[in-house]
C-alpha cells in the first residue's frame, strides 16, 4: 500500500455527458502515435454496453479468495471501435472522379463501416416512455489499491507510486504481453499497437506534481469531479468518501479496491398508467446497486434529505460541497509535498514551478528516442534483475 | 495431460495407439534403468568456408540433415501455456571463421506476423548461457537464474530481432544489439528462421563463442504460436542441448560434464513415492488430481530438465530455486526454497528421479 492515496469523486447527479473531460484527456495524451483508439477517460451511457463494449463482463479482477480471475482482451474493432476515416476526398471534392453508388452520387460516409465506438449507444438507456431513463458514467483508471494489472504483469513493469498511489506502467520494462489488459476488470489499460507496449491513464501526474488537478477534472464544465488525498481530512474527497459516505466505488466486488468514487444519481419519479407521478424513481435501485454496491439506497436517502434541507434554506455542508460554488475548492492537492520530495528544499511558489520551460523536442527525434529506449535500458543497467 | 480422479493413470493413455500403449505398459511393468547417453542431444555445427546464408530457404540449409529437438509447453510458472504435449523443431547449424548461424524449422499451420491489440506474432528464441565451460553450472532452463544469466536472441514474425539477457523469470532485459541478424520465411505450413551472429561480440551479457577452444556450447530453444495468443511464458521450450562445433576439440571431462547422468530408478515406484513423499501437495503433474500451483509444474520435467538438475533439485532444492513468485523464503539474507530436501533412501530418490525423467 502506498503512503498516501490520491482519489477522485464524481457526482453523477451533475454529469451532463458533454465529453469535455474526454476531449481534455484525448488532446492532452491520446490523439497520436498509436493511441488514437484509446480513451483513458470516457463517458458512457448506462444502462448500456459501455466502452470497451461489455467491459463489465470481460473478466479480470480478483475472486473472493484473492486469486486473479481470467479476463479477455477486447477486440479492436468490435469492442473498442477503431477510429475510422470519412471519404472526404471522394464525396466533397467536385473535381474528384467519385464513382456513383447504387444510391446515387458518392456521399459522405465512413471509408470502413465502423463496428463500435466510445459512445456507440450514447443516450439510448432503458425503460419505456414516459419512464425511460439513463445516466452518464465517466470512467478512467481507478488507480486501485490492489491493482489487478500489477498482479498480472509477469515482469513487474506496472507499479503503484509510493507517494500518492498513482498506478503507472514502466515503458522501459513493458514488453507488450497484454496480461494487464485482460486482468483489469475496468478495461482501462490499452495496448499501443505502434510502440508495442501497454499504456493507461496516468492521473495527469505531471499536473498533480505541480499542484494541479488532472485535465479531465480541470475542464469539467459540470463541476462533477473532486480530486484530493483520501487521508486529507480538509479535502473534499475525504469529506465525501469518509465523512459523508456518499461516494461509492464502482464494482467493488471486482476486488481491486478502486480509488475513483461516484455519488450515485437520483432520478425523476415514474408516472403510473394514468399519468400520475409515483414515488418510485425511474432508475431502479437494483441497477445502481449492481454498479455501486449495497449502500446505494442509504446514500440516495442522505442526498434527498440534505437536498430538502437546502431547499428549506437550512445549511447543508454536503450540498454546499456537491454544488461546488467555487471550482478550485473541488481540488485539494499538495504542491509542497512533491517539491519537498523532489529536492528536499522548502517549497517554491507554484508560479516558479510553472514558469519552468521544457525544451521542445522535434517529434522525429522523440520517436527515435522511443525506439532507442530499449537499447538505453540495456546500456545503463548491465544488470538484468 | 489431465488426470481423472480415481484413475491410476491419466485418461489420455487410452488415446495412445495400442502398440505404443503396450510398450508403455511393458515399461511400467518391467522398469528399465535409464542409461547415460552422453551427448545424445548434441547438434552438429557444420564448418563452412564461406559465410553461412541468412536466407532460410537457401540450398545449403535445406540439404543439411537437421537435428530434431523436442519442445514442451512451459508449465513451470504462471502464466502457463494452454497447449498440451510435446512438439518438435528441426535445428541446423553452421559456422565460418567469423559467423555462427542457426537454422530453425517448425510446423505452424497459420503464420501470424502482426502484433496488435490482442494479437501476438509467432516467435522463436535461442537461449545461451552467458558462462559455460568446465565446472560451470548451467543456468536454469527457464530464463536462467540468479547468478547464472542467459543471453537470448529473439525473432518475431513481424521481422524484428532483439538481443536480450535474463537471470530468471520476469528479468528479461533488452541489450545493446550484438550483431545478431534473423530472417524468417513461412512456407508450406512451416516457419524457417535463420539466426546469424559474428562469433566475436563484445558485451557483458553475451554468449562467448570460441569453437576451437571448447567445441561444445550449450543452447536451448523456444517457440511461440501467435495464433494461440502465445507470448511471454506461454511458449514451448526445449531442454539444454549441446552444439558440437565440427572442428572443436573439447576435453573429455567437459564433454562428460555436459552428458546426461544415469538414472537407475523405477519410474512406477517413483510415481507412487510422489504421493508418499508429499510432492503432490505442491507440484502439478499428470495423475495428480489436485493440480496445485504452490511449486513449479512438473508435467514436462523430464523433457526440459537434465537428470543432474532434477537430482540436485530433489536433494538440495535451495541450490537453484526456480525464480517464481512464492517459491522461496528469505532466511538470514539467503533465499531458501520452500521445498524441503527429499528425505529417504537413495533408491527412493532414484525412483522419483526416474519418474520425473519420464515426464515429457
Amino acid at each position: 500500500m502506498s503512503k498516501r492515496q490520491l482519489a477522485m469523486v464524481m457526482d453523477l447527479n451533475k454529469c451532463i455527458g458533454c465529453q469535455t473531460c474526454t476531449s481534455a484527456c484525448k488532446t492532452q495524451w491520446t490523439n497520436r502515435n498509436g493511441r488514437d483508439y484509446m480513451y483513458w477517460n470516457n463517458v458512457e451511457t448506462h444502462p448500456g454496453n459501455g466502452y470497451p463494449r461489455k467491459w463489465q463482463e470481460s473478466g479480470g479482477g480478483f475472486d473472493a479468495a484473492g486469486t486473479l480471475r481470467p479476463g479477455r482482451i477486447p477486440d479492436l474493432n468490435q469492442d473498442y471501435g477503431a477510429p475510422f476515416d470519412m471519404n472526404y476526398q471522394e464525396a466533397l471534392n467536385p473535381w474528384a472522379k467519385g464513382k456513383p453508388g447504387a444510391d446515387g452520387p458518392p456521399h459522405l460516409q465512413p471509408v470502413q463501416a465502423p463496428q463500435h465506438g466510445p459512445n456507440w449507444d450514447e443516450d439510448q438507456g432503458a425503460g419505456e416512455y414516459p419512464n425511460s431513463y439513463y445516466f452518464y458514467l465517466p470512467r478512467l483508471c481507478n488507480h486501485c489499491t490492489n491493482p489487478a494489472c500489477v498482479a498480472a504483469c509477469p515482469r513487474k513493469a506496472i507499479y503503484k507510486r509510493e507517494e500518492d498511489g498513482i498506478v503507472l506502467i514502466d515503458q522501459e520494462r513493458c514488453r507488450g504481453y497484454q496480461h494487464c489488459v485482460a486482468a483489469c476488470p475496468y478495461k482501462k489499460i490499452y495496448f499501443n499497437p505502434l510502440y508495442k507496449r501497454s499504456e493507461k491513464c496516468i492521473f495527469c501526474f505531471p499536473r498533480i506534481e505541480q499542484g494541479l488537478p488532472p485535465a479531465c477534472a480541470q475542464q469539467c464544465v459540470g463541476r462533477i469531479r473532486f480530486v484530493g488525498y483520501l487521508d486529507d481530512a480538509e479535502g473534499p474527497v475525504h469529506k465525501l468518501v469518509e465523512k459523508w459516505k456518499v461516494a461509492l466505488p464502482l464494482h467493488a466486488e471486482f476486488g481491486t479496491q478502486p480509488n475513483v468514487y461516484y455519488v450515485p444519481p437520483l432520478s425523476p419519479f415514474k408516472y403510473d398508467a394514468q399519468g400520475r407521478l409515483t414515488d418510485e424513481r425511474r432508475i431502479p435501485d437494483a441497477f445502481l446497486v449492481n454498479l455501486f454496491g449495497p449502500r446505494v439506497p442509504e446514500v440516495l436517502k442522505t442526498l434527498e434529505s440534505e437536498r430538502e434541507k437546502k431547499q428549506r434554506k437550512q445549511p447543508s455542508e454536503l450540498m454546499d460541497l456537491l454544488i461546488a460554488y467555487r471550482h478550485e475548492e473541488m481540488f485539494k492537492l499538495d504542491l509542497a509535498y512533491y517539491q519537498k520530495k523532489a529536492d528536499g528544499a522548502p517549497a517554491k511558489s507554484a508560479t516558479d514551478k510553472l514558469r519552468h520551460v521544457i525544451p521542445i523536442v522535434p517529434a522525429e527525434s522523440l520517436e527515435e528516442r522511443l525506439e532507442n529506449r530499449e537499447v538505453a535500458a540495456g546500456n545503463h543497467s548491465g544488470e538484468t534483475t | 495431460m489431465k488426470a481423472q480422479p480415481g484413475h491410476p493413470w491419466p485418461a489420455p493413455l487410452a488415446l495412445i495407439p495400442s502398440a505404443k500403449r503396450v510398450c508403455l505398459l511393458l515399461a511400467m511393468l518391467f522398469p528399465v534403468a535409464v542409461h547415460a547417453v552422453e551427448s545424445a542431444s548434441s547438434i552438429p555445427v557444420k564448418w563452412s568456408a564461406s559465410e553461412p546464408a541468412l536466407d532460410p530457404l537457401h540450398a545449403v540449409w535445406l540439404k543439411q540433415t537437421p537435428a530434431t529437438i523436442a519442445v514442451y509447453p512451459q508449465v513451470s510458472v504462471p502464466p502457463t501455456a494452454a497447449t498440451v504435449g510435446a512438439a518438435t523443431i528441426k535445428v541446423r547449424a553452421q559456422y565460418s571463421a567469423r559467423t555462427v548461424a542457426l537454422h530453425l524449422e517448425w510446423n505452424d499451420d497459420k503464420p501470424v506476423r502482426e502484433r496488435s491489440v490482442g494479437a501476438f506474432a509467432d516467435g522463436a528464441a535461442v537461449q545461451w548461457p552467458v558462462r559455460y565451460g568446465p565446472g560451470a553450472v548451467l543456468p536454469y532452463i527457464g530464463m536462467g537464474h540468479d547468478g547464472a544469466p542467459v543471453a537470448l536472441w529473439f525473432w518475431r514474425g513481424d521481422g524484428s530481432v532483439e538481443t536480450l539477457a535474463a537471470a530468471g523469470f520476469g528479468t528479461l532485459t533488452a541489450q545493446v544489439p550484438d550483431g545478431v541478424k534473423a530472417r524468417g520465411i513461412w512456407k508450406d505450413g512451416k516457419w524457417h528462421v535463420v539466426f546469424t551472429r559474428p562469433l566475436a561480440a563484445a558485451g557483458e551479457q553475451r554468449v562467448t563463442l570460441a569453437p576451437a577452444k571448447l567445441g561444445l556450447v550449450p543452447v536451448a530453444f523456444a517457440t511461440w504460436n501467435g495464433e494461440a495468443a502465445e507470448r511471454n511464458g506461454l511458449k514451448r521450450l526445449s531442454a539444454w542441448q549441446v552444439l558440437r562445433f565440427e572442428k572443436g576439440k573439447p576435453d573429455a571431462a567437459y564433454a562428460k560434464q555436459l552428458g546426461e547422468v544415469a538414472v537407475a530408478g523405477d519410474a512406477e515406484r517413483g510415481k507412487r513415492l510422489m504421493s508418499e513423499k508429499g510432492c503432490v501437495a505442491c507440484h502439478s503433474f499428470p495423475g495428480n488430481p489436485a493440480q496445485p500451483r504452490i511449486g513449479p509444474g512438473l508435467s514436462y520435467a523430464g523433457g526440459i530438465h537434465s537428470g543432474a538438475y532434477l537430482l540436485e533439485s530433489l536433494t538440495q532444492p535451495s541450490n537453484v530455486i526456480v525464480p517464481g513468485k512464492g517459491y522461496f523464503l528469505a532466511q538470514e539474507g539467503k533465499k531458501v526454497s520452500l521445498m524441503p530436501p527429499l528425505v529417504g533412501a537413495d533408491a527412493e530418490r532414484d525412483d522419483i528421479l526416474a519418474y520425473l525423467m519420464s515426464l515429457r
